[in-house]
C-alpha cells in the first residue's frame, strides 16, 4: 500500500485516497507530505460494506484533482468488496496492493504499471523512472538527471512518478533509471546513471539512439570529477587505514555505495544490508528489513563506516554514519542532494569521506587528550 | 468526523503501553507494514524525544498465503522466535487482518509451551481506536497485578500518555505535589518499567489516571485492587489544589499544609507575571479539553478577548499542574513580546 502511495502522489494533479482507516493513512501522510486522503474506515463499515463512503470521498474530491487513485488496503482487500466499478467513477484509477500482497517495491510498481501513461512516438526526449517520494535523493536526482540530459541537449519526457499528469501522456519510447529498484514498465530501458561510469555508459548510448552529439564537456567533467574524488581518497589513506563498512538501503543503491567504497578507498564491506530482494553482487549480502536483522548483521561483523538510515545511526551511535536511506530521523536535510550522476558520486564520496576522518582525527585528539 | 475515525490505530494505542515494558518483547500478528508503519512512527518520536530506545516489536509476516490458509501457525512460530530471547513478557497484539480472517490468536498462546504471553485483542481498526487500544493494553497487563498486596502508602501513575512529549515533565509535577504531602509515586504503570514491576499494579494506596478517558479503567483497578483513584491529572491553578485534597484524602493525609503551601506559590507564580495583567488576548482554537482553563487565565489576569490581542495557544492535551501553567505562560509572555 505505501509503495502505491508513494508512487501515485508523485503525480502532481492526482488526487489519492487511501482506501482503509486511519492508522494505514497516518504513516504516508506524515513521511511523504503530500495532501492525502483516506476513507477512515471503522468496524461497522466492514460489516455494512464501505464502497458507498469511498464513492462520496471520490464525489467530493473529483473537482479538485485531473483524475483520482485509489489505494485498496489490507482488510477491505480480505472481505473482497468490489470497488473497481463504483458508478460515476469509471475514469479512477484503483489499486489492489494490500500490504500482505508484497514490498513496498511491489506496491511501487504496481501503481507504476497503471499509471495512465502513453508513449507517443513523436517525443523527442527520454522518460526518468525510480522516482520516489519516500527517496532522500528523489529531488537531487531529477535535478542532476535533467542537468546531465541537458549537456546532451535531450529535454525529459515523463518523471516516473514526479510530474503531471500531462506529460505522462506524452512519455518518449525510452526511459533512462535513477533507481532499478524501481523501474517503470514505461518506455525501452536505456541504462542507468548510478554513478559516473554507468552515467557516461548510458548518456553514450542515448546519444547514439536519438543521433545527438556526445558531450565533451561530460566527459571532461567525470574525469575532474574521478580526478578530485581520487586525490582526496588518497590522502586520506596516507593517514588511515581503508575502513570496513557496513550499507544498508535498497539493493541497487547499497550495491553502488558498495562499489564506490571499494573503488576508492579499497574498503571491505562487511555487508550490504539490503531492504527488497537482493540480485546478483560480488558483495556479501543479506536481508536488513527488521531491526532485529540490522542489529545482528552489525554486532557480527562490527564495521568501521555505517552508511544507512537513522535506524543503523541509532544501533551504532560511536560509529561513523553517512545518511543514505528511509528514515532518516534528528537530521536537519535542507539541501536536495543527489545520489546519481556525477554529482551524485561526488555527494556521496564527500560524506563518506568527512564522516571516516571526523571519526578518526576525533579519536587520536582523544587519545592525545588522555 | 467522528473522533474514532481519525484517532488512529489500536496497533499504535496498544504498542505506546507495550513498549514501555523495558524487558518486554510485542508480537503483531499482522502484515511486515504494520510493524514498519508503527516503529518508525514510534522511532521518530524517540529521536524527537531524544531518546535511544528500541523497542522490540516483531511481526508474525501475514502474507497472501496466510490470509488464504490461516496466520496461527505463522504467530505460534514468531512467539517460539520471541521465547528464544528470554523477555521478562512476550504480549501478543492482534491485527485488523488476522482480526478479519478470524485467527484465534487466544487459542495459539494458550497452548503455547511459552509461558508468560498477554494476549492484547487489539484488532487493528476493527478494534476501536488509538485509545482503545491504549486502554486494552493497560487492561491485559494489569492482569498481572498480585492480589497478595496490601496498600503501601504510595500513589501508581496510570496510563501516562508515553508518546507525549512532555510524559517526563508532568510526571515531575505529580511527584512534587505529592511531595507536599509527603507520599511518593512507586508506580509508573506503564512507562519505562519491567515485567516484574507490572505485579505491583495493586500494592498502591492511590491510583492517579492520567486523563479521564481512563475512567472506567479507574473503576475496574478499584473493583480488583480496592484502589481508589483520581481520574485526571490536575490542570489548572484551582484543579491543582483540588487534587492535593483528592490526593490527601485518598491517602488519608491531612492535605491543607500542602494545600496553603500550593497556593502560595501559584500567587507567586501569577504575580511574576504580572505583565500579562489585563492583556488583549486572541485564544487561538481551543479544543474542548482546554476551555475551562482558558476561562481560569482570562479571570486570574483580567485577560480581554480581542481578535488583534495576542495569539495564546493552549495545547491539547493541556498542561498539567501549576508547573506545566508556568511554562504556558513564558510562551505566552514570549508570543506577546513577538
Amino acid at each position: 500500500m505505501f509503495g502505491a502511495v508513494s508512487c501515485l502522489a508523485g503525480i502532481e494533479d492526482m488526487g489519492v485516497i487511501i482506501h482503509g482507516s486511519s492508522g494505514c493513512y497516518y504513516y504516508p501522510a506524515t513521511v511523504l507530505h503530500r495532501d492525502l486522503h483516506c476513507t477512515f474506515l471503522i468496524e461497522q463499515d466492514i460489516i455494512f460494506g464501505a464502497a458507498e463512503r469511498l464513492k462520496t470521498l471520490i464525489g467530493e474530491l473529483q473537482g479538485r484533482y485531473t483524475r483520482i487513485a485509489v489505494v485498496n488496503t489490507c482488510t477491505p482487500a480480505i472481505i473482497g468488496e468490489d470497488i473497481t466499478e463504483l458508478p460515476g467513477c469509471e475514469d479512477v484509477l484503483v489499486i489492489d496492493s494490500p500490504g500482505f500482497l508484497g514490498t513496498y517495491e511491489d506496491g511501487y510498481r504496481l501503481a507504476c504499471e497503471a499509471l495512465p501513461a502513453t508513449i507517443d512516438p513523436g517525443c523527442r526526449g527520454v522518460n526518468l523512472d525510480g522516482i520516489s517520494l519516500l527517496d532522500p535523493f528523489a529531488q537531487g536526482n531529477v535535478i542532476e538527471a535533467k542537468r546531465i540530459l541537458a549537456m546532451l541537449g535531450v529535454p525529459v519526457a515523463s518523471v516516473l512518478a514526479s510530474c503531471r499528469l500531462g506529460e505522462l501522456g506524452h512519455a518518449a519510447s525510452c526511459t533512462i533509471s535513477t533507481n532499478p529498484d524501481l523501474a517503470s514498465p514505461w518506455g525501452s530501458p536505456a541504462g542507468n546513471l548510478l554513478g559516473i561510469d554507468h552515467t557516461l555508459e548510458t548518456v553514450s548510448g542515448i546519444s547514439e539512439l536519438l543521433n545527438v552529439d556526445y558531450p565533451d564537456a561530460l566527459q571532461r567533467e567525470a574525469a575532474t570529477a574521478v580526478n578530485r574524488i581520487t586525490q582526496a581518497a588518497d590522502r586520506f589513506l596516507r593517514r588511515f587505514d581503508p575502513p570496513s563498512a557496513a550499507v544498508f538501503g535498497e539493493f541497487s543503491y547499497a550495491e553502488y555505495a558498495c562499489r564506490v567504497l571499494e573503488k576508492y578507498l579499497d574498503a571491505t564491506v562487511t555487508v550490504l544490508g539490503s531492504r527488497n530482494r537482493a540480485g546478483d553482487t560480488t558483495f556479501k549480502t543479506a536481508s536488513a528489513t527488521s531491526l532485529d536483522s540490522v542489529r545482528e548483521l552489525l554486532a557480527r561483523d562490527p564495521p568501521d563506516l555505517v552508511i544507512g538510515s537513522s535506524f543503523e545511526k541509532r544501533l551504532c551511535p560511536e560509529t561513523p554514519f553517512v545518511p543514505f536511506t528511509y528514515p532518516l530521523r534528528g537530521a536537519i536535510r535542507l539541501l536536495d542532494r543527489p545520489l546519481i550522476g556525477l554529482q551524485g558520486e561526488l555527494g556521496l564520496m564527500e560524506a563518506i569521506l568527512n564522516a571516516c576522518m571526523d571519526h578518526a582525527v576525533g579519536d587520536r585528539a582523544r587519545s592525545a587528550s588522555r | 468526523m467522528n473522533s474514532l475515525r481519525t484517532e488512529g490505530c489500536t496497533l499504535t494505542g496498544a504498542l505506546s503501553v507495550t513498549m514501555a515494558v523495558t524487558d518486554g518483547i510485542t508480537i503483531i500478528h499482522g502484515p511486515d507494514g504494520c510493524v514498519h508503519h508503527t516503529t518508525s512512527l514510534l522511532h521518530a518520536l524517540q529521536v524527537n524525544h531524544d531518546h535511544s530506545f528500541f523497542p522490540a516489536i516483531l511481526s508474525s509476516s501475514l502474507t497472501e498465503s496466510e490470509i488464504i490458509f490461516g496466520g496461527e501457525d505463522a504467530l505460534a512460530a514468531t512467539i517460539r522466535n520471541a521465547a528464544v530471547r528470554n523477555p521478562g513478557i512476550i504480549c501478543v497484539l492482534s491485527s485488523c487482518v488476522s482480526a478479519a480472517i478470524g485467527d484465534d490468536v487466544q487459542a495459539v498462546c494458550a497452548s503455547s509451551a511459552v509461558p508468560d504471553i498477554i494476549v492484547i485483542p487489539t484488532g487493528g481498526f476493527l478494534g476501536g481506536g488509538f485509545s482503545d487500544g491504549v486502554k486494552q493494553a493497560l487492561l491485559a497487563l494489569s492482569a498481572l497485578g498480585r492480589k497478595d498486596q496490601g496498600p503501601d502508602g504510595t500513589v501508581t501513575l496510570i496510563g501516562e500518555k508515553n508518546l507525549e512529549y512532555e510524559a517526563d515533565a508532568h510526571h515531575r509535577e505529580i511527584s512534587r505535589l505529592l511531595a507536599l504531602l509527603g507520599a511518593r509515586v512507586s508506580l509508573r504503570f506503564v512507562r519505562n518499567i519491567s515485567s516484574e514491576d507490572l505485579g505491583s499494579i495493586g500494592s498502591g494506596s492511590l491510583n492517579i489516571l492520567r486523563d479521564s478517558s481512563l475512567k472506567s479503567l479507574g473503576e475496574t483497578f478499584r473493583h480488583r485492587f480496592g484502589t481508589p483513584c483520581i481520574t485526571s491529572f490536575p490542570v489548572g491553578f484551582h484543579d491543582t489544589l483540588r487534587f492535593l485534597e483528592q490526593a490527601g484524602e485518598g491517602l488519608g493525609i491531612d492535605p491543607r499544609p500542602a494545600v496553603n503551601m500550593e497556593r502560595k506559590n501559584q500567587e507567586r507564580l501569577i504575580d511574576s507575571f504580572h505583565g500579562l495583567k489585563g492583556a488583549s488576548v486572541s485564544f487561538q482554537p481551543l479544543p474542548p479539553s482546554t476551555h475551562l482553563l482558558a476561562e481560569e487565565l482570562a479571570e486570574r489576569f483580567d485577560f480581554r478577548t480581542s481578535p488583534r490581542g495576542f495569539p495564546a495557544v493552549i495545547p491539547d492535551p493541556p498542561p498539567v499542574g501549576t508547573s506545566g501553567l508556568a511554562r504556558l505562560l513564558h510562551r505566552w509572555r514570549r508570543m506577546r513580546l513577538v
